[in-house]
């Protein structure tokens, strides 16, 4: 038992942080909304995109611990959000690695790996959320190509060149049956990309697609077979980057920063008891948290069994997101509800550079995205050996 | 209840009654129905971003209808309702998320004049207050975010005739539309904290006072206020020279029993969101409602709601009947501001996806919760005062 890092990865660490830092100076030459194509060009340039995938595919043939080192620190360092880059790396490359043919791997992840093209992964749609089967996305033959037509909600797609998404392409069998996946070109006519505003203010996105032809070589693995690849998405979907603690510890590290300068009529308030046994309380969680990720990684890793597989890390770090950012505003008191204003007087009011009100609207977004608690749950009662119910 | 039975903690002898009065459902009704038609949520959002954070248009309607002067007594242009009344109607504009100076111009500003003020004062404001010609807000907190006396340092010193207001207050809800302040201000040093500090009500446009809107959480109109130099005639003291703090704790549990049943309005409103999204929103071939583990949700919340209501509304009848009640408004306070987020953060998690976007109304309840929570007084604090007045600890 050794609960450190191999001298490999911990080099590893530093390199990606390394790069990350010099990539967010060169984003801060960009005009504000600008987005940040050449992060991407950078990055496919070290390979690390391709970290999880075996050289044969352009990758470096690293596990997926070493994916979640580098999802660790794109985390806290990524010039943007986190979800635009570890997706790729977390849900669309795993999608055509574990159900793609050898054609479709040679195909698409050594583009993805060196940063080429970014894959977008379209699951949510209108009626279909927790329940990844209700897939109403409709594809049709049409000679070489398939028909689609549906809506995919909640993606990436803005300035994003393919989306991997899930259709139906028969409609006679049980619903698990008759799916399939699509590399989706998002430049085709009748795709319309559209800006879905959130509680927290990124941007996510609408895409509606209108009889948008799609090769049939774009195809994923086999036609109808597509539902263990959609439901092993969204049982994967995202755990290693929201299991991943390290944005948390360091929303955690800046209240504690702030808890030890900050008074209250004169004392600090680093001396009152119920601040003090909270702090407390969110560093034996994030302690807990971030040995319940580093354990998924290492079993998944050995390929050993666990109860619920990234589930327990998931569900734990997204239940803790919330309680620490509720944290960062209950230590602040009133002026935790103050967003840093971009002009005027307001703007040295708001304590932790204003960050409080967005991340506490953020932290009520992770239970649910990525499949949602209850399901994760499900998942892992279901490891536990517990039967379904009726 | 069994019938006759003596509850401890309330009127000695006096039988449990748990219903609102026929005037007060009645009051509900007119409140609830006025406002799904004159406050839907195209106004909310719209008023989120508009500068004033009211619609005049509303307001004189509101002033119209009698709702500005509720709990104000007949002979200042009131109704002669009591703050149990208000309390009622409270909770509507909670569900409703009246945007607006409702909260400022009557708990804050007119129910303080008509319990401390001359009775020239109340004769002045309280008229124009009733007929929605007057706004007034409260300018209590500070930059040290205290609700006690010792975080009052704002002075006003005594120059002749007049006193001179020098200092700083934040968090002062509609201070940038407001014709009148109330001002907590000290004058007086030596002995305790609760002696020497003075109300005075001070002239908006008086020279020396600047504004700047604050950018929060729930997109409202809170104000940093600072005043330079501001000369305020002594005729303007409300309630006695060095005797403000008095009226400050009566005024501040009003505030808190005030803001709570907005609170207990909000959350009821989410269950209801809730339940019927839940019956309606079908996955896994069923609606979501049917699921164990959502109907457990609706449990808590339900819980949550209920207890929510009957602590808040028990803190509003005290204060109606003018029975010595802080441990019980403070208990009040603590648990819904809790409760009120509870209920918003379910009521997300069963609303999944589509409660995330803004174009979706449970994270206006959401973020108008989260303000609630730290006005008048987080948890925290609350808990403070529980253990303090209520327990003796």
């Amino acid at each position: 038992m050794r609960f450190r890092f191999s001298e490999e990865q911990e080099r590893f660490k530093n390199d990606v942080r390394n790069f990350l830092a010099q990539e967010r100076e060169k984003i801060k030459q960009l005009p504000r909304e600008e987005f940040p194509e050449t992060f991407y060009s950078d990055m496919g340039q070290t390979g690390w995109f391709g970290v999880a995938f075996p050289k044969e595919y352009g990758g470096t043939g690293h596990s997926r611990m070493w994916e979640g080192i580098l999802l660790d620190e794109l985390n806290v360092g990524a010039p943007e959000p986190v979800w635009t880059a570890a997706l790729i790396l977390g849900i669309a490359a795993p999608m055509i690695l574990n159900h793609g043919s050898e054609e479709d791997k040679k195909k698409w992840l050594p583009l993805m790996a060196q940063g080429k093209i970014r894959v977008s992964v379209g699951c949510t749609e209108p009626d279909s959320g927790s329940d990844v089967a209700n897939v109403q996305t409709r594809a049709i033959e049409d000679g070489d190509d398939f028909i689609v037509n549906g809506t995919k909600l909640y993606n990436d797609s803005y300035k994003y060149q393919y989306m991997i998404t899930s259709v139906r392409t028969d409609t006679a069998g049980p619903k698990e049956k008759g799916i399939s996946i699509l590399m989706i070109d998002l430049n085709s006519p009748g795709i319309t990309v559209s800006a879905m505003s959130t509680m927290w203010g990124f941007r996510r996105n609408e895409v509606a697609m209108e009889d948008v032809r799609v090769p049939k070589k774009n195809l994923i693995g086999e036609r109808d077979e597509g539902y263990d690849a959609a439901f092993h998405t969204a049982r994967n979907a995202e755990w290693p980057h929201m299991g991943s603690p390290t944005e948390i510890k360091g929303s955690f590290n800046t209240i504690l920063d702030y808890v030890k300068q900050a008074t209250h009529r004169g004392k600090p308030i680093s001396e009152i008891p119920s601040i003090r046994h909270l702090l407390a309380e969110l560093a034996l969680e994030l302690e807990l948290a971030e040995l319940i990720y580093y354990r998924a990684l290492w079993l998944e890793e050995k390929g050993l069994p666990s109860a619920g597989g990234g589930a327990m890390t998931k569900l734990y770090t997204a239940l803790l997101h919330y309680r620490i950012h509720n944290a960062m505003i209950d230590v602040t008191g009133q002026f935790g509800q103050l967003a840093r204003a971009r002009t005027g007087e307001a703007r040295r009011l708001a304590p932790m550079r204003g960050l409080s009100p967005i991340m506490f609207q953020y932290g009520v977004s992770q239970t649910i995205a990525g499949w949602s608690a209850d399901m994760q749950r499900n998942r892992i009662a279901a490891g536990l050996g517990l039967p379904d119910a009726e | 209840m069994p019938p006759g039975w003596d509850c401890p903690t309330l009127n000695k002898g006096a039988k449990m009654d748990l219903a609102l009065s026929e005037e007060q459902e009645m009051l509900r009704k007119m409140a609830r129905d006025f406002l799904a038609d004159r406050c839907p949520k195209t106004l909310v959002r719209e008023m989120e971003e508009d500068e004033k954070g009211y619609s005049p248009e509303l307001w004189r309607e509101m002033a119209g209808l009698g709702l500005l002067g509720l709990a104000f007594p007949e002979k200042y242009g009131g109704s002669g309702g009591s703050f149990l009344d208000l309390a009622v109607l409270l909770e509507e504009m909670g569900r409703a998320l009246l945007p607006g100076p409702f909260f400022s111009a009557v708990v804050l500003g007119g129910l303080t004049i008509l319990d401390a003020g001359s009775e020239a004062q109340k004769q002045e404001f309280l008229p124009q207050i009733s007929r929605g010609e007057t706004i007034m807000a409260l300018a209590l907190t500070e930059p040290s975010a205290g609700y006690d006396a010792a975080s009052v340092s704002l002075r006003a010193a005594a120059d002749k005739d007049d006193y001179i207001l020098d200092g700083t207050k934040l968090f002062v809800s509609d201070a940038h539309i407001c014709h009148y302040m109330i001002c907590v201000a000290r004058t007086g040093e030596g002995g305790s904290p609760e002696e020497g500090i003075t109300l005075f009500l001070v002239d908006a446009k008086s020279p020396g006072i600047s504004y700047t809107l604050l950018d929060t959480i729930a997109s409202d109109r809170q104000c940093e206020v600072v005043f330079d130099k501001v000369r305020v005639p002594q005729t303007n003291i409300l309630g006695g020279l060095d005797q403000g703090w008095s009226v400050m704790k009566r005024v501040l549990e009003r505030a808190a029993a005030g803001k709570s049943m907005e609170m207990v309005g909000n959350s009821q409103q989410v269950l209801e969101m809730s339940v019927n999204y839940a019956k309606e929103r079908e996955q896994f071939g069923q609606p979501i409602g049917s699921f164990q583990a959502i109907q457990h949700y609706f449990a808590h919340m339900a819980t949550d709601v209920d207890g929510s209501r009957f602590i808040a509304y028990q803190a509003a009848w005290m204060l109606s009947e003018g029975l010595p009640c802080a441990s019980e408004v403070s208990t009040a306070k603590a648990w819904v501001s809790e409760a009120c987020r509870r209920v918003d953060l379910t009521g997300h998690q069963i609303h999944g996806g589509i409660g995330f976007t803004k174009d979706h109304d449970i994270q206006l309840y959401f973020r108008r919760a989260k303000a609630a929570e730290l006005a008048f007084g987080d948890a925290r604090f609350h808990r403070e005062v529980v253990a303090n007045q209520g327990l003796g600890l």
